[in-house]
């Protein structure tokens, strides 16, 4: 009796797994059933399938034509297997997705593996997102990693690399640069000052 | 001296076995005890039913929710009719989460619980126009065309 309730408890739930019905219900039958093949394929290498639904949804809503969104979910997707490739195997949703927006930011995955290898325990969706957002507004990758880096030996925690960016707002209306704040805040940090 | 009959006899009843009454109290107390294991058993496979049902549940619904955090967008748009917050936490639904209007000209406000998590979206204007949050980072990729923004809650 209970291997029954076990069997239709679970069928369904499987079911669902194979087919996110937030995709057909929006997407063109044939782009939804191309954006589902790489989910599927995500899922069977232990990657996230979250993303590349909401990368498809995101497509929709944008307006965006069939082919681009699925050209969109393919790439994410392999952006999502180099960076768990690069982090390693322990890398969490989280990091795995910060590493694929620093690699489509026009990051490559030595620096992140390099940034793992500064912190083998901790987690880096934080610090990497912080390097993705110094990339996005002009800096080198080499200069973003190496700010990252210093920030991570440094012991910065995840809410000091949350506060970084504000700070930089802040350093950059009163007359400073973006890489001028950063190395202050590096200092600051270095220095063992941890004011908030 | 010889045991008195009646002593030999109660000695000899006391030897033999015990048959049960006639009246059927001891089928009863037998019949209740019975009774009672079945119940046990009953309980035992409805507590076991309430755990496998329970564990099920569990797996259905998913991992564990992580505590959420209140989130606040903020948005300058003077000449909007209408504003929306859009991204992967509402699925990109245009209509999920309408913006309102904030105590100062042009503002457009709207608060929302978050998990710890990464999420990507953007401000809708008038159900055309979309604009990137100017307080958050910017994602790097513009795979379609618009801007997006980047938020980490931890």
């Amino acid at each position: 009796m209970w291997l029954m309730i076990l069997l239709v408890a679970t069928v369904p739930g499987q079911l669902w797994q194979q087919r996110d019905p937030r995709l057909w219900a929006r997407l063109p039958a044939s782009v939804a059933g191309q954006i589902q093949l790489l989910a599927d394929s995500a899922v069977r290498v232990r990657l996230p399938a979250e993303p590349l639904i909401q990368k498809a949804l995101e497509g929709h809503s944008k307006g965006a034509p069939g082919d681009r969104i699925v050209t969109a979910v393919a790439a994410l997707l392999r952006a999502l297997e180099s960076a768990r490739s690069a982090l390693g195997p322990s890398a969490v949703e989280s990091e795995i997705m910060a590493g694929a927006e620093w690699l489509r930011a026009g990051g490559t995955a030595p620096h992140l593996t390099g940034l793992r290898r500064t912190a083998p325990t901790r987690q880096l969706a934080a610090a990497i997102a912080m390097g993705t957002d110094l990339m996005t507004r002009g800096w080198t990758e080499n200069d973003a990693a190496a700010a990252t880096d210093r920030f991570l030996t440094a012991k910065a925690t995840d809410r000091d690399f949350l506060l970084l960016r504000d700070r930089i707002e802040q350093a950059v209306r009163a007359g400073s640069s973006p890489k001028a704040a950063v190395l202050s805040e590096v200092r600051r940090l270095e220095s063992g000052d941890r004011r908030p | 001296m010889a045991d008195p009959a009646w002593l030999a006899d109660a000695a000899a009843r006391l030897r033999s076995p015990v048959e049960p009454r006639s009246d059927g109290f001891d089928q009863r107390i037998v019949a209740a005890v019975h009774r009672d294991r079945s119940v046990r058993r009953a309980r035992r496979r409805v507590g076991i039913g309430a755990a496998v049902l329970a564990a099920l549940a569990a797996v259905w619904a998913g991992p564990a929710r992580s505590p959420r955090t209140t989130v606040e967008f903020e948005i300058n748009a003077p000449t909007a009719e209408r504003v929306s917050l859009v991204g992967d936490f509402n699925n990109w639904d245009q209509g999920a989460v309408p913006m309102r209007r904030g105590a100062r000209p042009g503002q457009w406000r709207t608060t929302v619980p978050l998990p710890n998590g990464w999420y990507r979206y953007a401000f809708l204007v008038d159900q055309s126009r979309w604009i990137a949050d100017p307080a958050k980072s910017i994602a790097p990729d513009a795979d379609f065309g618009q801007p997006t923004s980047l938020l980490v809650v931890e």
